[in-house]
């Protein structure tokens, strides 16, 4: 009698048990979809400001230093390095979450430019810039 | 007697206790799943329109990129200015002109086509994307779109054009 009194105590105590099992899996479930949706953010920030430091350094043709002065950053041995925030605003190396190097890489005819972005030490998106000297320096 | 009820009793409310604390669970997971799910989604939308707004300038200008062809005013003055809050792309289509102007009104972006002497008001351009603001400044021939978003954030969109300095002139 005394043993069938704690069965049904015993059910509930395995059934708590399955669903805390389950429920664990659920809220991690959860935190990684909440993190692949925060790094498609950070992604489509990058692309953005890739994109517009890619046009701005066409514009200048490569001159880093003009460009360094359109898009708020810094020149350092033929790059030009621009730093984020967590809100992706400019700022300076120490408060930086996000950082863009575009690396120049002179040609006799065509310049290029690599533009890569970094989240701390890992590179998170990249493309590359392109112009014709010939044409820009004939007018 | 009375220690076999107060036994009872002891007996009865453990596993009460018991569902009443998988009940708060089942029901914190819920919210939990239930927040982060509509953070994910406001977060997907914000993307979503930042990447529109962008993209959906930089491709009607890349793709009618002609000398001289686009220009930055405002809605009434139809004249070139090195700022303004509507980008203009003049066209001529069988020997007559036609304008399509971009430019934010009642919280869209907006574009009108219309002929370049129409008389039309901002309210008759087609409705595209929520933003809050947009406006155009001409740097030496750089465009630069500053662009208010529906959550309240800025972003900037930098172009330059690949058909040559001769932008607006």
């Amino acid at each position: 009698m005394k043993n069938k009194a704690f069965l049904p105590l015993i059910e509930l105590i395995i059934m708590i048990g399955i669903f805390a099992a389950a429920a664990a899996v659920c809220l991690s479930v959860f935190i990684k979809a909440d993190k692949v949706s925060q790094n498609a953010e950070d992604l489509d920030r990058a692309v953005e400001s890739a994109e517009n430091a890619a046009e701005i350094i066409k514009y200048t043709c490569g001159d880093l230093e003009a460009a360094a002065e359109l898009l708020s950053g810094r020149t350092r041995s033929g790059s030009v390095i621009i730093c984020f925030d967590a809100d992706w605003n400019p700022t300076d190396a120490e408060g930086a979450v996000f950082r863009i190097d575009a690396i120049n890489y002179e040609g006799e005819y065509l310049g290029k430019t690599d533009v890569l972005v970094y989240s701390g030490d890992s590179l998170i998106y990249e493309l590359t810039v392109g112009w014709q000297k010939e044409a820009r320096d004939g007018n | 007697m009375k220690i076999r009820i107060k036994k009872a009793e002891t007996e009865s409310v453990a596993p009460l206790f018991l569902f009443a604390l998988f009940a708060i669970s089942a029901v914190f997971v819920l919210l939990c799943g239930a927040k982060i799910y509509k953070s994910m989604l406001a977060r997907d939308e914000v993307s979503h329109e930042r990447r529109t707004v962008s993209q959906y300038i930089a491709t009607r200008l890349r793709q009618s990129d002609k000398n001289g062809a686009f220009y930055i005013g405002n809605f009434d003055s139809l004249e070139p200015a090195a700022d303004g809050e509507v980008l203009f792309y003049l066209e001529n289509i069988d020997g007559e002109e036609y304008l399509t102007r971009i430019y934010c009104h009642d919280g869209y972006l907006c574009e009108l086509f219309s002929t370049a002497d129409g008389g039309f008001s901002k309210g008759d351009g087609e409705k595209v994307i929520p933003v809050s603001s947009l406006s155009f400044k001409n740097e030496n021939g750089l465009i630069v779109a500053d662009i208010g978003f529906a959550d309240g954030s800025h972003g900037t969109l930098d172009i330059a054009p690949r058909s040559g300095k001769g932008f607006g002139q």
